[in-house]
């Protein structure tokens, strides 16, 4: 007789243990579900029978169908339109978030790059009320403005510049010669308002001044 | 050593389809058939975990259980039409494709020559005894020795079982494990009735001597099982 494994146990009893011992294994893992979910959304994608061909649902599905989004169920029409409005939501609510830049400081106002030109930054900032001011003067190369102004232009929300915005903010006089312009040593210690035009990253891109 | 058998209750076979369960079984599948995917969701409850504990039983690798097993849903999905409840219940339905998607994969392992193993040599009886979830059947009063004892009979009786060929294997999981009725595992094993009789007594016989327990074989079960 050969060696037994389990000594001298009855066959029933083996059994028993066996069946217990199967009856406690853990269910099939989760991705199991999964895939056959996947297998029933294809299916109804592919398949589309029960959705009639001309209602506003079916047209939907076609085009979330070529936009590789899953349709939803297909025997509802308007389950499609359920799932394009989840489709704007969500892109609208990324989009917005991808846009957020960084919390600008108090009085700070967004505005649009409209790139360089003439030797200067347009900003679409309002001016402070009845406040002359120059035109924006860049402290970037223009290669730079130019890639924040098709960046933005391009609603490249995703991609790595944001809007600048523009922060107003009192300097010294004295500070003008840093950006190149022209001030009176003997109200250097004045100050002067101005606007910052700052990137997202905290680069200031452009200023000028109020009046 | 002595293999002392468990105080548990024996674990209860399943219960049959009532009239009302067939009845949304049919309403599901319809629904399935229709790309929903909560139709789905409740026939994966009810039938899954004797799917893959049948594939566990049979191949003792638990991916390829659970392989097999998003086979057989992915196949009632993607074809509801290919179940026949005429043919059978829907749970032997999924294990017999189930069984095919094993069958399938050893053919290949078989193909692919000696690393892949051959189809009386299936992945190793440890993988399913070390897969077993730690204390999944924990007495409240057994020591870690006991236990540990108890873990190491019952994985020499999965060792036991997997050292049988594929087909006696089967049997004894369909019949003795999932006590599932004679017509419905020949059903999933593609047998004629009498051919997994003959194949369940040969199966019980070598598993017997395997033990080296002549005696204490379960009775034969009746047709009507």
């Amino acid at each position: 007789m050969k060696s037994s494994p389990v000594g001298h146990t009855t066959l029933a009893q083996a059994l028993e243990a066996l069946r217990e011992d199967l009856a406690a294994q853990p269910p099939p893992p989760p991705s199991v579900l999964a895939g056959a979910r996947r297998a029933v959304r294809r299916a109804g994608r592919t398949s589309g029978a029960a959705v009639p061909q001309n209602s506003p649902g079916s047209r939907v599905q076609r085009l979330l169908g070529r936009l590789g989004w899953p349709a939803g169920e297909p025997n509802e029409g308007w389950g499609a339109w359920a799932g394009a409005a989840t489709l704007v939501g969500v892109l609208g609510l990324s989009g917005g978030l991808a846009l957020r830049p960084v919390p600008p400081a108090p009085g700070a106002s967004p505005v649009a790059v409209a790139g360089a030109s003439g030797g200067g930054l347009h900003a679409a900032a309002a001016d402070e009320a009845g406040m002359p001011a120059m035109h924006f003067v860049p402290l970037v190369s223009p290669e730079r403005v130019r890639a924040l102004a098709d960046a933005q232009g391009s609603g490249d929300a995703a991609g790595s510049e944001t809007p600048a915005w523009v922060v107003t903010t009192e300097m010294p006089q004295e500070r003008l010669a840093a950006i190149g312009l022209p001030y009176d040593p003997a109200r250097a210690a004045e100050r002067v308002r101005a606007e910052l035009l700052v990137a997202a990253s905290g680069e200031v891109l452009a200023v000028r001044l109020l009046f | 050593m002595f293999f002392a058998p468990r105080r548990r209750p024996r674990v209860q076979a399943p219960e049959p389809a009532d009239p009302g369960d067939e009845g949304s079984t049919t309403r599901w599948l319809e629904d399935l058939a229709r790309g929903d995917v909560q139709a789905l969701d409740h026939l994966y409850r009810r039938e899954a975990d004797r799917v893959y504990r049948y594939a566990l039983a049979v191949c003792g690798n638990t991916a390829w259980a659970a392989d097999a097993t998003q086979e057989a849903f992915v196949a009632l999905a993607t074809r509801p039409e290919g179940f026949d409840p005429a043919r059978g219940a829907l749970g032997a339905y999924l294990a017999g494709v189930a069984r095919h998607a094993l069958s399938a994969r050893w053919r290949e392992l078989r193909r692919e020559g000696p690393l892949g193993g051959g189809a009386e040599a299936p992945p190793d009886a440890a993988d399913a005894a070390a897969d077993a979830p730690p204390g999944a059947d924990v007495e409240a009063a057994a020591s870690p020795e006991t236990l540990l004892v108890r873990a190491q009979e019952v994985q020499a009786l999965w060792a036991a079982l997997r050292a049988l060929p594929v087909v006696f294997r089967e049997a004894v999981v369909l019949v003795d494990l999932q006590e599932r009725s004679y017509v419905e595992a020949a059903q999933i094993a593609g047998l004629e009735l009498n051919t997994l009789r003959t194949r369940l007594h040969r199966a019980r016989a070598r598993l017997a001597e395997l033990l080296g327990a002549g005696a204490g074989a379960p009775r034969a079960q009746g047709v009507s099982k």
